[in-house]
């Protein structure tokens, strides 16, 4: 078997056509192998593959220098790790394993710190040096996944030799595809830990951490059979050192695992939560129907990449060996996992909630939404219109996203007909789609920008103006995201363009004679931005102004407590304490009902 | 230690018995340099292949009439010996590891399997050189010479009577095929 098998009938074509091409600067080789024509064009796939292997190869140092080896100079530099070797406050105890990545060791803290057992992780300093910088920048958002299916990242950090290295938790497990294996596990099971693996990976979306890499050997399940994340985040952060130049991009955007990688992960473009969700859908077709949704003749790389870019996968039920399977997979979980793996991200389920939900609902044996023939799928207009990029979204992704579920979602909870259900769910839908088009642009164009203090409001806010137009026909979700930007910014510390917002959302409130408490609710959310920015005497004005404008009636009365209290305080931030008892006597439903002045 | 010089001559002339001669002149010598060195166990930083040939070749100089001409061509033909040097070498280092209770686990964060540990790495390459030797011989020789025995582009054009320029392409040819074969 000889690895150029493939090439060999035609190198000595290749070989000069290549010759043109390394006599041009690097920067006209594209340019030039889109023009060969004739007999030369039959080359031109060949050539791709390997011009774009060469740049791949740019990547790191490829074949630059003979690799140093233990044994024949190890004493040049710190060398290679070994047991009882400190690096930072870790000591080395025994190592784990290695790969192309580096090396991972099990180690512990020996620095007065509490002895914790950790997974130390050494990437390759040399394939980059910024990796190390950029270390010490991610980790506290890296270290901030906190949740039971992800391992976590403790640390990271330089040794003294100026080496990188990354804590994590230490697993003990199988990998996910091994585990099932193992344990010969049953559908309903399977679906079980397909459903932990995504609420991680919901997690982390909802902390604007993309994973990039998922795939069995990412995905450990322990002897308790829960699932453990590992690695989120890191193979951005690895990528990211190359973000420079876009050719390097590309090359290490493809040092990634072919398998599971998503088809915009193979163009080599930005990814966001939607790649996650492709690889999440390779992994449970792997895990649900045994076999890789790509069965390839030769098995190459680039075939694969073809496949991926290109060819819809088979049913995941056409593929399974058992009939049990094929027959549990056929239906259900065969479109569910189509619209994981659509070669248009904007086709697939828009979160991995969404995803969940619909895994659910197919335990539950409810409809999912992925089956367009189901009755939820013709429900809702807005839904047919968005197909799955909205209509799929769940209601719980608003309340990971952005940590707080809203008053509008309650108010779905008493809906009696089927008319009033539709408009809510095509507000809740107009919201979501808002949120989700403000992560997914922060995420892919600007991640930078949401460490910032105010970052996602702005973001937000800059998307809302966008949707004002959008929504011009459609008063009654406008009023809905009117409302969820002025309540949601001051969370973002942005107040000054909550306010601009509340204020108008308040105005459109009143003259379309909203109910009452919704009122009350949009007076509060201002006056609370008003005392924030330090200006409680105009809180307090609105305040009193919402009180005086909405009676009590139990519709108002929980609303109207809210506002009082909020008064309250406003008043003693103004030294006017005097005036509290009488708030508060009125927001009771006591006294005269007025304020007086 | 005279021979070299006669055998250098006939490699020259395209004896292929004499470049295996050469080989199994100067590869023993390495090992005995590689291991006399380890033995010192001394922290020298200059402690690398082409310091290694260097010594080797000035043993063999010391006893023969070797002309600059012949300089070069010693350090071309050394460099099959040590590429043997170093893929012994590699091996020995991995297999200690594996028998040393190593636990394989799977830690690829994404950047891939592309470039293995130093030892996997010669490996492959040296497998996939063996490959590329039969598709194409020069630019295997520019691989070897290049990364194994250490010479630069100037050195091994005139050593292969060919401009620094085509190296420099037979190079970046042979990067290209061997990223193909050791991604595969």
């Amino acid at each position: 078997m000889n690895a150029f098998n493939e090439l060999a009938s035609d190198w000595p074509g290749l070989s000069v056509l290549l010759d043109e091409a390394l006599s041009l600067p690097a920067s006209e080789r594209a340019a030039w192998l889109a023009s060969l024509s004739g007999e030369r064009a039959r080359f031109s796939t060949s050539l791709r593959r390997l011009m774009d292997a060469g740049e791949r190869a740019d990547g790191g140092a490829f074949l630059q220098e003979l690799p140093a080896l233990r044994g024949l100079d190890e004493m040049a530099g710190p060398g290679e790790p070994e047991a009882d070797a400190k690096v930072g406050p870790y000591r080395l105890i025994s190592e784990l394993g290695r790969g192309g990545m580096g090396t991972v060791w099990l180690a512990e803290r020996v620095d007065g710190q509490p002895r914790r057992r950790v997974a130390l992780k050494m990437p390759r300093v040399a394939w980059g040096g910024f990796l190390a910088e950029r270390l010490l920048r991610e980790r506290d958002i890296l270290a901030s996944l906190e949740h039971p299916h992800i391992a976590r990242l403790y640390d990271a950090g330089m040794d003294a030799f100026g080496r990188p290295y990354l804590a994590m938790e230490f697993v003990e497990g199988l990998p996910i595809d091994q585990y099932v294996r193992t344990h010969a596990l049953p559908m309903r099971e399977r679906l079980g830990l397909v459903l932990q693996v995504c609420d991680a990976v919901a997690h982390a979306h909802a902390r604007l951490v993309v994973h990039r890499d998922l795939k069995p050997g990412n995905v450990l399940v322990t002897a308790e059979g829960q699932v453990r994340l590992l690695d989120f985040g890191i193979a951005k952060l690895i990528e990211d050192d190359f973000a420079a130049e876009t050719a390097l991009t590309r090359a290490s955007g493809r040092a990634l695992s072919l398998d599971h990688a998503s088809p915009e992960q193979i163009r080599g473009e930005p990814l966001g939560t939607a790649s996650d969700i492709y690889s999440l859908g390779v992994l449970s077709y792997e895990l649900l129907a045994g076999t890789r949704p790509y069965r390839l003749k030769r098995g190459s790389a680039a075939e694969l990449e073809e496949a991926i870019a290109h060819v819809d996968p088979p049913r995941p039920s056409d593929q399974a060996e058992v009939a049990l399977t094929r027959k549990q997979l056929r239906g259900d979980l065969d479109a569910i996992l189509a619209i994981a793996l659509k070669k248009n991200p904007a086709q697939r389920y828009a979160t991995v909630e969404a995803l969940a939900d619909d895994i659910r609902r197919h335990l539950r044996g409810l409809p999912v939404l992925a089956r367009p023939e189901s009755q939820l799928y013709r429900a809702g207009r807005f839904v047919a219109r968005h197909r799955i990029w909205v209509g799929a979204l769940a209601t719980a992704f608003l309340a990971l996203t952005v940590g707080l579920g809203m008053a509008l979602w309650q108010t779905g909870v008493a809906l009696h007909n089927e008319q009033v259900a539709r408009q809510a769910a095509e507000r809740e839908a107009a919201v979501k789609l808002l949120l989700v088009e403000t992560l997914s642009v922060a995420v892919t164009a600007d991640p930078a920008k949401l460490r910032e203090p105010d970052g996602f409001g702005q973001l937000l806010y800059a998307k809302f103006e966008e949707f004002e137009q959008r929504f011009k026909d459609q008063p009654g979700q406008w009023l809905d995201l009117l409302e969820v930007v002025s309540t949601r910014l001051p969370a973002y510390g942005d107040y000054e363009c909550s306010l601009i917002v509340g204020q108008r959302y308040l105005a459109l409130l009143k003259k379309t004679k909203a109910d009452d408490a919704r009122v009350l609710r949009a007076y509060l959310s201002n006056a609370r931005a008003f005392s924030k920015l330090q200006r409680s005497d105009k809180a307090a004005v609105l305040l009193r102004e919402a009180l005086e404008l909405v009676p009590d009636t139990p519709a108002t009365h929980g609303e109207r407590v809210a506002v009082a209290t909020e008064l309250g305080l406003a008043s003693t931030a103004l030294d006017r304490q005097g005036e509290v008892p009488k708030i508060l006597a009125v927001s009771a439903g006591r006294g005269d009902g007025t304020l007086g002045k | 230690m005279g021979d070299v010089t006669l055998l250098i001559a006939r490699a020259r002339e395209g004896d292929r018995s004499a470049v295996d001669g050469l080989f199994e002149l100067v590869y023993p010598e390495l090992r005995r340099i590689a291991h006399a060195r380890l033995a010192r166990n001394v922290r020298d930083a200059l402690m690398d292949t082409t310091s290694l040939v260097n010594e080797c070749y000035l043993k063999f100089a010391q006893g023969a009439r070797l002309t600059p001409g012949d300089r070069l061509h010693f350090f071309a033909y050394s460099a099959a010996a040590m590429r043997s040097i170093v893929v012994d070498a590699a091996r020995a280092g991995l297999a200690e590891r594996r028998g040393g209770g190593a636990v394989h686990v799977t830690l690829d964060t994404g950047i891939g399997e592309q470039v293995a540990s130093p030892e996997e790495e010669i490996l492959d390459v040296h497998a996939a050189l063996v490959d590329l030797e039969k598709l194409d011989p020069r630019l295997a020789r520019v691989v070897e010479m290049r990364y194994f025995g250490g010479m630069n582009d100037l050195e091994i054009a005139q050593e292969l009577g060919i401009t620094d320029r085509t190296v420099r392409r037979d190079w970046e040819k042979a990067r290209m095929l061997l990223a193909i074969a050791l991604k595969a």
